[in-house]
């Protein structure tokens, strides 16, 4: 069933003659080239130069971290009295940051260009011994050799209590009415850098408030700064150059073309670059403060690109979800339609206790019932795209014990760009066909053999993907069993519902287009019965006789050591428990 | 520096003028000769030995203590003290709070003198941000006046609830009323009678107001007459002298060794006050003496609370004529919060007030611990800081625990009607002994 929660944003045309070859709804996607492994074969592998070329991950980031790379020139520069070796290249900021100094900043963005317009990252430096005239951008300026750097002079300290007086000469007081309250730049530095009261006495300049610019965001020009980072982004990431600066000297103000509207598909990372809260995100506006969000890193469901993202949320609620930095992936940017897949993890639609044939009953007595209706019959079992790859995994094992028939169920293809968005709106297509194995069959065909009453069974992983009303249809006759999350078309119509856990509950991984392991963390403890899709599968394995396959943990660290993804070994092989314990209230300013 | 201590229970000195209490007869009343043998037969009588409990909820106890005792007849054989019931997570509840907000908390520790505890706890969190020098000397000096009349307050509770549980009633009413008038005082001032959260990180909330050194004034005029009163209506009475005196000895050594501090342990000789040996705050700059007697008994803890009354009220009246003009906070918005005029019409100022309630004022990494003298002893918090504007660990060391602790060996001997003076004695505060 397509998911109606999530708005679809058209992509704008693209000029005539660089048309992207058109990708057909799925039909006749060429299996994988590892697909050639035996049906029982264990795990999927990834990476490596034999996989589809797919496109380059998102614009290469023009201000890359001073960290040395092998077999590039570096040099050694001196800051605060300590001497660092950088690459050659890279600005004094990044520099500063591999002290451990955070030099405080507005407009610069690793992202974006460098614009060195708010001057507040100004440090003194002396070049081969002599000292510079002026105090020095250090976003702007390149590491040398000879170069001695002080961010703690008095002098600096000085400026930066100047420029912060400057920035804050007409900015609004709105804290207790604004978004960014909490995660507020301008808030951060201020107690940080700036502890006097105000000298001034003047009136401050009005500017337009709550101006309606676009789809998605609100714009309020008085807390603006005019930093130009969301200007640099419109003009170098989606490169629809919607926003402008307008007027000059105390009136300047960030501004929209006349009739213009502020609509392409990234438009939300300009919220996330805006330090203060200037452009703020109409879906977030007003529902919850940003010291009262807990963030768990993730991946992002809505295609196989598979972004890293932040999932903010409150107790067994998400609130929103912004990009994390992955210059592999998606370098500092999402797309909006990414953003909106936290809908699907609302309370309302979750599936909380099992159902056989309408009427709830306890998981045990369901998962009893489920194995008696499969036992020594025909059975269809559906591997889902959208699921994660220990839940496929599982699930083959489950295929080969029933000696089942194979088919894959996903979401249907969209539309795709050459920036982030893909057109397979399934985050682990590659996965799912790897775990399928090379007999897999289609959707399409399901319907058919349903219909030809070919099976007396069928195992559905997922409650999410496209399912003709034929299919559906047809289902009434036969014993259905889905694991589902949420409610849905394909779930209500199922005879057994086992209660599976969403992607915010679970720690799984995904395998995106690039054949990249993804890994999607838990948010919160599943309520009620819902578990991970590979125990459900796991535990009905075992009603059926077949031999245990460990638990869902197991599967993650084979999967993590054959694709060599560090991070995750490290954070199984520690013994906390996967989900943090009770929010302290107000712990997670992160202003 | 040596303490200046006077030793109230040498007959010379203490008690009213020239009255000696060990001049009296102790009593033996004379018995008729078959009622000594009736006597002499009870003494032979086999006896058990039953477990008996002296409940949480008891009318003659101070605070919720449950106490099991072995008695043998009246005597008790041996005590099993159980504290605890009126523990409601104050060092948990302190994680989740900013600085500031941990002032209610703290109030409600000793509950009885709660602007010692403000004080305690503000100059731990003052020592770990480095800011003691800073504090302005307005702020330091109402710091000890208020601190003072919290100890006379203190004292005042301790005597007459411990005399109306041995019978004097009228004396009770007296000490009540004394405290009364020093409670109308303060809620003039903070605008609680009891729970005034009046500290703040950095100083006090707000000045005094604008007469309040004459009301403090004519305030202590009364109280002394009434602490006066009181002392007359008990220091004679042969009940008072019989059920005090030589009740409930503790040794200094003993003392020393269960971590006793304050009047009890100043009632067995030993001259240690936390404002004379580790001088804090303006403490220095006022001539007072530290009581102290030599018999460790309940009758000895009694006269030191009542020479330490007359000497805190001694320090307040030196306070409200030294008292300087000046702020009352120290003036850094990271630290205190802004003027309300500037938070309403500065961005600075809202900042500044919007990050210190949210966020909470930022306390360097570190751990510290600071110790003042409290109405019980030294009141110590050890409190770690993690950076953030919350602590990570806000310990309280409460005096009364450790007095506490020493209560079983002060009873196992005594009668149980004895139980009831030497707790009352030891001034045991349920929140901030369970905290």
């Amino acid at each position: 069933m397509s998911d109606e929660s999530i708005p679809r944003f058209p992509i704008p045309p693209r000029p005539l003659g660089t048309e992207l070859p058109s990708r057909p709804l799925g039909a006749d996607l060429a299996p994988p080239p590892f697909a050639t492994m035996p049906a029982t074969s264990t795990l999927p592998i990834a990476t490596g130069p034999s996989l589809d070329p797919v496109p380059a991950p998102a614009p290469r980031a023009p201000n890359l971290p001073a960290t040395p790379i092998e077999g590039q020139p570096t040099v050694k520069v001196k800051i605060d009295g300590r001497e660092v070796v950088v690459r050659k290249g890279s600005n004094v900021l990044e520099a500063a940051k591999l002290l451990g100094t955070d030099i405080c900043h507005f407009c610069y963005h690793p992202g974006l260009t460098i614009a060195a317009s708010c001057r507040q990252c100004l440090v003194e430096v002396d070049l081969k011994g002599r000292p510079m005239g002026k105090l020095q951008p250090s976003c702007q300026l390149e590491a040398t050799d000879e170069m001695v750097v002080e961010t703690q002079s008095d002098r600096v300290l000085r400026a930066r209590q100047d420029m912060l007086e400057f920035t804050l000469k007409n900015h609004p007081i709105d804290c207790p009415i604004c978004d960014k309250a909490g995660e507020c730049t301008l808030q951060r530095h201020y107690m940080a850098h700036d502890h006097q009261l105000t000298r001034i006495d003047v009136a401050k300049v009005h500017k337009p408030k709550v101006k309606d610019i676009g789809r998605e965001i609100v714009l309020d020009a008085e807390r603006c700064i005019l930093c130009s980072r969301c200007i640099r982004f419109c003009d170098e990431i989606p490169k629809t150059s919607e926003l402008t600066m307008a007027w000059r000297g105390d009136h300047e103000q960030i501004d929209i073309a006349e009739g213009q509207r502020l609509d392409n598909p990234y438009s939300m990372n300009v919220v996330d670059v805006c330090p203060v809260g200037a452009l703020t995100a109409k879906d977030f506006r007003f529902q919850i403060r940003a010291w009262e969000l807990r963030e768990t890193k993730s991946t992002c469901p809505g295609c196989a690109t598979g972004c890293a993202i932040g999932l903010h949320t409150k107790h067994e609620h998400a609130y929103r979800i912004i990009p994390d930095a992955d210059p592999d992936v998606n370098g500092h940017w999402m797309c909006d339609e990414g953003r909106y897949t936290y809908k699907r993890l609302d309370a309302s639609q979750r599936i909380g206790k099992a159902r056989v044939e309408g009427v709830e009953t306890s998981f045990a007595d369901a998962i009893e019932a489920a194995a008696e209706r499969l036992r020594d019959k025909k059975t269809a079992v559906v591997f889902s795209s959208v699921s994660t790859n220990e839940a496929n995994l599982a699930l083959e094992h489950l295929a080969a014990l029933l000696g089942a028939q194979r088919f894959v169920l996903g979401y249907p293809w969209g539309d795709s760009d050459d920036i982030l968005i893909d057109a397979d709106k399934n985050p682990n297509t590659r996965g799912a066909h790897g775990a399928a194995g090379s007999v897999s069959k289609h959707e399409g065909e399901l319907a058919l053999e349903l219909a030809g009453r070919a099976y007396e069974a069928v195992i559905f992983l997922d409650g999410e993907g496209e399912l003709s009303d034929v299919a559906t249809t047809e289902l009434a006759d036969v014993t259905s069993i889905c694991l589902a999350d949420r409610r849905s078309a394909l779930s209500d119509a199922c005879t057994i519902v086992l209660p599976a856990a969403n992607w915010a509950e679970i720690l799984g991984t995904y395998i995106n287009r690039q054949g990249r392991l993804r890994v999607v963390r838990p948010a919160w403890r599943p309520e009620a019965d819902r578990r991970h899709r590979a125990e459900i599968i796991r535990q009905l394995i075992v009603a059926l006789g077949g031999d245990d396959i460990g638990p869902s943990r197991e599967l993650t660290r084979r999967l993590a050591a054959t694709h060599g993804h560090t991070e995750l070994l490290e954070a199984l092989g520690r013994e906390d428990a996967p989900t943090p314990p009770t929010l302290l209230r107000f712990r997670n300013s992160r202003g | 520096m040596q303490p200046t201590a006077t030793n109230v229970a040498s007959p010379s000195v203490g008690l009213v003028e020239g009255f000696d209490p060990r001049s009296r007869q102790l009593g033996e009343l004379p018995l008729s000769p078959s009622m000594q043998r009736f006597a002499d037969e009870a003494q032979r009588l086999p006896t058990e030995e039953i477990i008996i409990n002296m409940g949480p909820s008891h009318p003659a106890m101070h605070g919720t203590v449950r106490v099991v005792l072995r008695i043998d007849g009246e005597t008790i054989k041996d005590a099993d003290v159980q504290v605890g019931y009126l523990h409601r997570g104050f060092e948990k509840e302190c994680e989740g709070g900013t600085y500031t907000q941990i002032f209610p908390y703290v109030d409600r520790l000793n509950y009885v003198s709660p602007m010692l505890n403000n004080v305690g706890y503000a100059r731990a969190v003052e020592k770990l941000l480095g800011i003691t020098e800073r504090i302005p000397e307005r702020a330091e000096y109402i710091r000890v006046i208020v601190g003072e009349i919290a100890r006379v307050c203190d004292h005042i509770t301790c005597i007459v609830a411990s005399l109306a549980e041995l019978g004097g009633i009228t004396a009770f009413f007296y000490g009540i009323r004394a405290r009364e008038h020093f409670w109308e005082l303060l809620e003039d001032l903070s605008g609680a009678r009891l729970t005034h959260s009046y500290c703040r990180i950095g100083g006090v909330a707000w000045d005094l107001t604008q007469n309040f050194p004459e009301k403090c004034r004519t305030k202590i005029a009364k109280v002394r007459a009434l602490v006066d009163d009181v002392r007359k209506l008990v220091e004679r009475n042969r009940i008072f002298l019989d059920r005090m005196d030589g009740v409930g000895i503790i040794s200094a050594a003993d003392a020393l060794s269960y971590g006793i501090t304050g009047p009890c342990l100043r009632a067995t000789g030993v001259a240690y006050d936390v404002r004379k040996d580790h001088p804090y705050s303006v403490y220095d700059h006022f001539d007072f003496d530290i009581p102290v007697a030599d018999t460790g008994d309940n009758l000895g803890r009694y006269l030191v609370r009542v020479e330490e009354i007359d000497q805190s009220l001694k320090i307040v009246e030196q306070a409200l004529v030294q008292i300087p003009p000046g702020p009352v906070i120290v003036d850094d918005p990271l630290i205190a919060l802004p003027p309300k005029r500037e938070v309403y019409n500065s961005i600075e100022g809202m900042i500044a007030h919007f990050k210190h309630i949210m966020d909470g004022l930022r306390v360097p990494p570190g751990e510290t611990y600071s110790a003042t003298e409290a109405g019980n002893g030294e009141l110590g918090f050890y409190i770690v800081s993690d950076g953030s504007g919350r602590p990570y660990k806000c310990r309280c060391r409460p005096p009364s625990f450790y007095t506490t602790a020493a209560l079983r060996q002060l009873i196992v001997g005594a009668n149980i009607a004895d139980i009831v003076p030497i707790f009352g004695s030891l001034n045991m505060i349920g929140g901030e002994c369970d905290r």
